[in-house]
């Protein structure tokens, strides 16, 4: 089993802002984990550190044993960690299935191009009724589950969500958790969740961290951590 | 009627050339967004080198396109890689740099070839149909065939293969064409090798009607950043069409005006269509800036 990310003692930011401090973080193989926490905390700022799109300033990211900072930003996909950035982020005057081709660009997909895209559209069925259809043109919910897709075309071992509820209307929100939920045992791979939407993603994560300033406060099964007073109080206005 | 239709097809005919300088511009301002003031001086290298292999072995300008094109691919990349890449995080930079390049490979021709003019003249360049009442210069007419088949060629490459999408997903968004895994780098050379190799299409085509001298990208290098604006900033059909309208309009404001006010009034069409229709007739509003979302 493979999809195992290790973070230890990672600090990144931009230029001489540091955002992230003394970071550590396992996603184990086939696991699902959450981090929750308010606008600014530095959420985003971790994916992109993982993804390789902001060097690291100190500590280490192993993902299946490999130091991911002795790669090129470009190669990380191949590896097995796609991305899905905060909004969907698609190519916005190319069609829905250009995406797609584009989610399975690096070299590693090529003797499984077709059948993935096959999957996707089976998977999405309301992306093979927009496919020719440019992206910038989708509603939110399409364009989540578009940029989910383009992602899954890579085939990932570990998937990056960042925010995939934001502006999403409360029925969209469902189908895209479920969605989620459900990619560990359909797909069997590791799923790494930022949200502002703590009620959800703690209900479904195995595990979740919650970030603060740029640091972890707390850290627990999703289940403990909805009982959690301190969590109840600050996240979920209870 | 006859003169006019003459002084459209010249214009046409002219067009075809500008389209095909512009078109190389295009694609590095396109995609790296940098606005490569060296490309005239590009066309003008191309054009030596061509005129080496017409002068040392005796090639027709025609033949020695195989040898040329490759030999300006591959200058193209070392102009990525040397001047441009070194300041990739300095897009103002990159700019200013292209102008210092234009120097150095103006005054380095000029040393080399001590500013003596050289022409290529074959058979073919004195060589002119007439079809009905029109006088069509044959080399002209065949710089406009190629420079259609190049845009429409380079359009197809870029909406249908991978590599064409990958190119477009970065204008589109560099930082989630990295997430696809697309290397950055590697595309923006093979842009700048392309956009090099075009400008070696073009002295091929040109060798028979110019004379050589290191100035000579000049007479390029600005109609083509009025094609580029009129043609809408990254579209490759934009660069095609912009180029064929400039040349059009150039050689009626010529004949119709004043001879030394023909490009004084591309130059007003140009400051026009800024005002007008800031996208250009085939450009996106906006599109200059989209390639420029630094966030993931």
């Amino acid at each position: 089993m493979s999809g195992h990310l290790k973070l230890a003692g990672v600090a990144a930011g931009y230029g001489q802002v540091r955002v992230l401090r003394d970071i550590d973080l396992e996603v184990p193989a086939g696991g699902l984990v959450a981090v929750i926490g308010a606008n600014g905390a530095g959420k985003t700022t971790l994916l992109r550190a993982i993804a390789g799109l902001i060097p690291c300033a100190a500590g280490t990211i192993a993902f299946d044993g490999t130091v991911l900072a002795r790669l090129s930003d470009y190669q990380i996909v191949g590896r097995g960690l796609a991305m899905v950035p905060e909004g969907g982020r698609l190519f916005p005057f190319m069609t829905v299935l250009e995406n797609l081709e584009l989610g399975a660009y690096h070299s590693g997909t090529k003797p499984h191009r077709k059948r993935e895209l096959a999957d996707m559209l089976e998977l999405f069925p309301i992306l093979a009724d927009r496919r020719r259809q440019m992206a910038g043109s989708l509603s939110g919910g399409e364009r989540q589950m578009c940029a989910i897709a383009r992602a899954l075309m890579s085939r990932p071992t570990l998937l990056m969500l960042d925010e995939p509820s934001l502006g999403l209307a409360p029925m969209m929100v469902e189908k895209v958790f479920t969605l989620i939920a459900g990619l560990p045992r359909l797909r069997g791979m590791s799923v790494l969740l930022v949200e502002q939407n703590v009620q959800d993603a703690l209900e479904m994560a195995d595990t979740a961290y919650v970030l603060e300033r740029g640091m972890f406060v707390k850290c627990g099964a999703g289940k403990d951590l909805l009982d959690d007073p301190e969590v109840q109080g600050a996240y979920l206005g209870l | 009627m006859d003169t006019f239709l003459n002084i459209l097809v010249a214009g046409l005919l002219l067009g075809g050339i500008y389209s095909l300088v512009s078109i190389g511009l295009n694609l590095v301002f396109g995609v790296l967004r940098v606005v490569n003031f060296a490309h005239g001086a590009v066309v003008m290298v191309a054009l030596y080198v061509t005129y080496f292999f017409y002068a040392v072995f005796g090639l027709d300008p025609y033949i020695a396109v195989v040898l040329v094109v490759p030999i300006m691919f591959v200058f193209g990349m070392g102009i990525y890689w040397f001047i441009l890449r070194p300041l990739q995080d300095e897009p103002m930079m990159q700019t200013f740099a292209t102008f210092g390049l234009l120097i150095v490979l103006q005054n380095t021709v000029l040393a080399i070839t001590r500013g003596e003019p050289h022409s290529m003249n074959t058979e073919l360049s004195r060589l002119v149909f007439s079809i009905g009442p029109l006088n069509v210069s044959a080399v002209r007419a065949l710089s406009l065939v190629v420079a259609t088949i190049i845009a429409g060629g380079l359009a197809a490459a870029l909406r249908y293969t991978l590599t064409g999408k990958a190119i477009r997903g970065l204008i589109q968004d560099r930082p989630v064409g990295v997430l696809m895994g697309i290397n950055v780098r590697q595309m923006y050379t093979l842009c700048v090798g392309m956009s090099a190799a075009l400008a070696g299409v073009a002295a091929a085509l040109l060798a028979p009607i110019y004379s050589l001298s290191p100035g000579l990208g000049d007479d390029f290098i600005l109609p083509a950043f009025a094609v580029v604006v009129l043609g809408g900033l990254g579209s490759t059909m934009g660069a095609y069409f912009g180029g064929l309208l400039v040349g059009i309009i150039e050689a009626l404001a010529g004949f119709y005006i004043d001879p030394t006010l023909k490009q004084a009034i591309w130059f007003l069409v140009f400051i026009a269509v800024l005002i007008l229709r800031p996208s250009g007739l085939m450009g996106r509003l906006g599109a200059e800036e989209v390639g420029l979302r630094g966030n993931a």
